[in-house]
């Protein structure tokens, strides 16, 4: 099936603001329809659109890995979703501000029924340009919530300095340098930026750079950062495989988001992979241009990640 | 029956090359098909219920929910549709159409609804439990997870409720403040489902195995070797099988014997697609399968050998039920696409 509904994900810590993005894209006059998957202590406002309640119920999968854990009340409302006759132009489901969104993102990689029907679009993280540090520092989700973004948005820009603001960007992307970050007043941002981002499209992953070069050592002992891997030389398909098999099976809990785009020995085309925690989605993608040059990136954002030792088995992959 | 020739002599000899098909288009995803009294009935994800007589000659429809139909079954006299929906309603259907509301539930959606051969009902909107003794007073539970199924035991008349996490069994005419026993087993359940010797509780687990539970001491173990989660199971009337959904192959598991629930029978691999519902006939030697493909074949447990009932046609098989007879099997199509197919002229004559 072509038309699969995109699914966004709307995360971000308690009072952020991520019930004003809600309304915003929802009374905006984009002419779209948009089923709503709201959390307990959502308060939307809007009655036009499909909005249900969901509990934010977790299980772990029965393989013994307690970073394999998804969202059971999702798959059965998006399932059940999928069932009306009207179909929706896009869901939106707002996690609640204690939540990591690492189950939400795992539900869409390991559910077939699902995956035929919808395709996670994007993790949308607001934060409070305001209050981000003091979270950052007190609370683990706050944490994970900018880790697993693909699009921020550092919301209440107006109340903050520019130097302050300076400040809790570069913390930001101390963390995460690869989402796409915006600075919004109210939530107001145009729809563009956050909808239909395809972020988790091995075809869109067409280059790793980041967003940003944060540079100098930054004073917060965060240990969830990321680290960029390359080489020129071309890989091996096995030993790349079989590393990154073995790495996401024991360092899968700390491994947050991977995306990488390989060159491999005896193929034309782009290797591209990313994955959420154990799991991964890997495909053959567009071919080399011959002007180019093959550079194989790799970049995980994570805790506790050793670059020194990820560059040097990454090496060991070298055809 | 068996898979032979009728020998009528005022039909042909010759059964025909396919199973004559009456096909109809619900306009929208097909969520439940049931055989009741009055023939066949097909619940829709525009709210509508479909009611064909078993020979497809004449079919009414009535929209009973305002959105999909989530659930759907039939009472304990066969003769009343139960419906619930995500316009947060339950409600029954009687032969005439005449539609009446049990509960209406603000926000929530009415996702699972059983009915026991005695009468009484149970219905679930997330975590929430209802239920109904035939005779007894309704009580409302809040269970430790969502429901994934609900089905009462057509012999002792308990209640089970599968749920992430287990399984919670109920006793509807005294549950009242007691804690319901609990099968506990992590991980998320797409349904329930009982042997009919009351043996065996069976739950489809979310990630592709089915967990057997043994109601003697609540031992539990796990089946697996699938693709897919055996979402469609189905027992032999008498108890010793199970088929289910959920490989290439179908997955007929035996209850007796040596390799009793450790080995799915040598079933074939008919088609390159994925069994998606399973039906057991009314007689126990043979049973239905569906495919993600949308194929439709009937396979005999004695030699496994299978006629095609149905050609592939892309969308998936949802759900299969026969006829109390085993002559007429309805069937649904996730899209919306539903028949009968009609095996009269393959019957043996009655003696």
């Amino acid at each position: 099936m072509t038309n699969l509904v995109p699914v966004t994900v709307l995360t971000g810590y308690l009072g952020a603001g991520k019930t004003t993005v809600l309304n915003r894209i929802l009374s905006e006059k984009h002419g779209q329809r948009y089923a709503v998957i709201v959390n307990e202590f959502g308060e939307i406002g809007i009655d036009n659109d499909l909005v249900i309640d969901a509990d934010e119920e977790v299980f772990e999968m029965n393989n013994g890995c307690v970073c394999c854990s998804v969202r059971g009340d999702l798959i059965r409302i998006l399932g059940n979703l999928m069932k009306r006759k009207d179909r929706f132009d896009g869901i939106l489901v707002e996690t609640t501000g204690l939540a990591d969104p690492g189950p939400v993102a795992q539900t869409f990689f390991v559910d077939a029924n699902l995956n035929a029907r919808t395709r996670l679009d994007a993790i949308v993280t607001v934060a409070d340009a305001k209050y981000l540090l003091d979270r950052l520092a007190d609370s683990h989700e706050a944490e994970e919530q900018i880790a697993f973004a693909d699009v921020i948005l550092l919301n209440k820009t107006d109340l903050v300095s520019e130097r302050e603001l300076a400040t809790v960007e570069s913390r930001i992307r101390s963390i995460n340098p690869y989402a796409q970050l915006h600075h919004t007043v109210r939530g107001r941002i145009d729809l563009q930026y956050i909808l239909d981002r395809r972020a988790f499209d091995l075809d869109r992953i067409l280059k790793l750079e980041p967003d940003f070069l944060h540079h100098g050592h930054h004073h917060h002992h965060s240990d969830v950062a990321s680290v960029a891997l390359s080489t020129d030389k071309p890989l091996d398909a096995d030993k790349l495989v079989g590393w990154l098999q073995e790495l996401t099976q024991t360092k899968g809990g700390d491994i947050l988001r991977l995306k990488g785009i390989l060159s491999l020995k005896n193929h034309d085309r782009r290797f591209v992979v990313q994955g959420v925690h154990m799991m991964l989605d890997a495909d053959h993608q567009l071919p080399w241009k011959p002007e180019e040059k093959r550079q194989s990136r790799l970049v995980f954002i994570g805790r506790k990640l050793d670059g020194k030792a990820l560059q040097q088995s990454f090496a060991s992959c070298e055809a | 029956m068996s898979i032979t020739a009728r020998s009528n002599p005022r039909a042909t000899r010759k059964p025909p090359a396919t199973v004559p098909l009456s096909e109809h288009d619900l306009g929208a995803p097909a969520t439940a098909v049931l055989s009741w009294e009055h023939g066949f009935v097909f619940a829709s994800g525009d709210g509508q219920l479909a009611f064909a007589t078993t020979d497809f000659k004449s079919a009414t429809t009535t929209y009973v929910h305002t959105g999909a139909i989530l659930c759907a079954a039939v009472d304990e006299r066969r003769d009343v549709i139960l419906s619930g929906g995500d316009d947060g309603r339950l409600c029954r259907t009687d032969p005439t159409g005449d539609v009446t509301e049990i509960t209406r539930t603000d926000r929530r959606w009415v996702e699972h609804v059983a009915v026991s051969t005695t009468g009484a009902l149970a219905w679930s909107s997330g975590k929430r439990l209802n239920l109904q003794g035939a005779r007894g007073p309704a009580s409302a539970f809040e269970l430790p997870g969502s429901v994934g199924g609900l089905a009462f035991s057509a012999k002792s008349n308990r209640l089970a409720a599968a749920h992430s996490g287990g399984v919670s069994i109920y006793e509807p005419d005294t549950q009242k403040e007691q804690a319901p026993d609990l099968l506990d087993w992590k991980g998320g359940y797409l349904g329930v489902s009982w042997s009919p010797d009351d043996r065996y509780i069976v739950t489809p687990m979310w990630d592709g195995a089915a967990r057997v539970w043994l109601l003697r001491d609540g031992e539990g173990f796990t089946l697996g070797g699938y693709l897919a989660p055996p979402r469609s199971l189905s027992w032999s009337t008498k108890g010793n099988r199970l088929v289910t959904s959920g490989a290439q192959q179908a997955m007929l598991w035996s209850l007796r014997g040596k390799n009793a629930l450790t080995k799915p029978s040598e079933g074939r691999a008919w088609r390159p697609a994925l069994v998606s519902a399973v039906a057991f006939g009314p007689n126990d030697s043979f049973f239905a399968l569906g495919y993600s493909d949308g194929a439709i074949l009937l396979a005999q447990v004695a030699d496994m050998n299978a006629i095609l009932v149905r050609p592939a046609s892309r969308n998936p098989i949802a759900g299969l039920a026969w006829s109390p007879d085993g002559l007429r099997l309805a069937y649904s199509q996730e899209d919306g696409r539903v028949g009968i197919a009609d095996f009269t002229l393959f019957a043996e004559p009655k003696a």
